[in-house]
């Protein structure tokens, strides 16, 4: 088994599921976000990308990735992704309404009011999305490889069932497709996609988080112990460019959390370097004053070290 | 007021001011929930000092419970998930809670709180905190009473802990560096 597909109802919360089990799976994690910048590339290319063409470039991106080891993905309309796909184990959540509005009132600060109506709204734009990129709104049942419902089972206890599941089938290794199954896969995907005369962009390199300081991986076990979405360095901000235009200096965050649309820059660094540091973060704010982003600094993680009780000494953390 | 303990740097608010601002959030409260019947949850340790202070100045009808999630890093050392290691003794179905904190900090704990209990079927869910330190705030939460907000400084006291130690102090301090 080497492809988990973890999808769900509006307010049940899969990517938190997917997030959680990806690093105890050491499978990688394909989230919407990450899965659109790939596409973006594609839609560059060929301008508009037309909604039925969407299926066969996401699986174009997941089958080659998959080739790399396994993979955990959570994409809108994932449940209906990869028909027919035998390797893939598929995941659905649901909940009853009422639990659902619950988890609306809770993550998105509303009354009960508001969350009824964001969750009928939300239903409706994904019913209306998937109708036109996978022609159907109804998943069958028998689709679907395990049901779960979070109103009985919170997010530890799915991710529980799902490793024993994966566990019984003998299934749980992170090995990747093979290359010959994948180059038939891919055969006929392209096929399909050259009907809407796309060629898919080239192999995807994927990067796996390879953490430069210590400080930075017990942030990133923290967000995992709360089950805060995270990605590691996504994306540098060019801060100058020299006269013909080539960039010369740039800013990458160490952390961006897609669910709070939040850049967090770690910094242990000496004063002298931090001044230095806080001057690209001022320039990044002046060039980019719709980025959101939050710098700690050694005391704060000091503190949050002390806090959560990483046994280690902040010392000891810069001088690892 | 000099504080006894040496490790103590300085008292950041002291217990008449502790007091005089729970007795005003109370109040608010009170106001707010006026005509209903109130349920404080506190989340262990930490919250109990300032839950009892603040339930003692409530003039609406209060239920408290309490519930405590598991340590960042458990016995063995390795990081977990967070979970509720302690639940609450009753249900909360239809009932107005009001969470207790002590602090909300990067605001977390409070966020991973009230998803939960949300999705427990409670008639309307709110955060109230003794201390908010918003310069360390990543996860976006709402909170509906505040007591203070503090500096970026480590503080004890009212139930804020270092090492287990100073929870009893009536008075916010900052602890010296180190």
């Amino acid at each position: 088994m080497s492809i988990l597909s973890i999808s769900g109802e509006p307010g049940c919360r899969p990517e938190d599921l997917a997030r959680l089990l990806a690093p105890r799976l050491s499978y990688e994690l394909v989230i919407s976000d990450g899965l659109e910048q790939i596409l973006g590339d594609s839609r560059k290319q060929n301008k508009e990308l037309p909604d039925r063409a969407w299926p066969l470039l996401a699986a174009d991106v997941l089958i080659r990735r998959a080739a790399h080891g396994g993979i955990i993905y959570c994409l809108p309309g994932g449940q209906f992704l990869l028909p027919g796909l035998p390797d893939v184990f598929r995941v659905h959540l649901v909940a009853s309404q009422n639990s659902r509005i619950g988890a609306y009132m809770a993550d998105e600060g509303l009354t009960r009011t508001a969350a009824i109506e964001r969750l009928k709204h939300d239903e409706l734009q994904q019913a209306a999305l998937n109708k036109l990129r996978f022609g159907r709104t109804r998943l069958h049942p028998a689709s679907v490889s395990l049901m779960l419902n979070t109103e009985v089972l919170d997010t530890p206890q799915q991710a529980a069932v799902v490793e024993a599941a994966l566990h019984a089938r003998g299934a749980i290794d992170a090995a990747g497709i093979g290359a010959a199954a994948q180059a038939q896969m891919l055969f006929g995907i392209r096929l399909k996609l050259a009907r809407f005369g796309i060629s898919p962009p080239g192999e995807i390199v994927t990067r796996r988080p390879i953490f430069s300081h210590p400080s930075e991986e017990i942030f990133a076990k923290l967000l995992d112990f709360y089950r805060i979405p995270w990605e590691y360095e996504p994306r540098s901000f060019p801060l100058q460019w020299d006269s013909e235009g080539r960039v010369i200096e740039a800013f990458t965050p160490d952390f961006f959390l897609p669910e709070f649309d939040l850049y967090v820059e770690l910094t242990t660094m000496k004063q002298a370097l931090v001044t230095r540091k806080n001057h690209k973060i001022k320039l990044l704010r002046a060039i980019y004053p719709h980025i959101n982003i939050q710098v700690f600094y050694q005391k704060d993680i000091q503190d949050l070290i002390l806090k959560y009780g990483d046994a280690r000494t902040p010392g000891e953390l810069h001088h690892a | 007021m000099t504080p006894a303990d040496p490790r103590i740097e300085r008292i950041l608010f002291t217990e008449d001011q502790v007091n005089q601002r729970i007795e005003e959030v109370a109040a608010e409260i009170s106001a707010h929930y006026a005509g209903r019947e109130l349920k404080l949850i506190g989340v262990l340790k930490g919250s109990v000092f300032f839950l009892t202070a603040l339930a003692r100045r409530l003039t609406v009808p209060v239920k408290i419970d309490f519930l405590a999630i598991s340590p960042f890093v458990n016995p063995a050392g390795a990081p977990g998930v967070v979970r509720i290691s302690k639940d609450l003794d009753e249900g909360i179905q239809g009932e107005h809670v009001l969470l207790v904190e002590d602090i909300i900090d990067t605001g977390f704990t409070a966020r991973y709180l009230l998803r939960n209990l949300a999705s427990r079927g409670p008639e309307s869910i709110g955060l109230c905190t003794l201390l908010d330190r918003t310069t360390r705030r990543l996860a976006q939460i709402t909170i509906d009473y505040r007591c203070f907000e503090i500096p970026d400084r480590f503080v004890v006291g009212c139930g804020l802990d270092f090492k287990q130690l100073y929870r009893n102090l009536g008075y916010i301090a900052v602890l010296k560096p180190d």
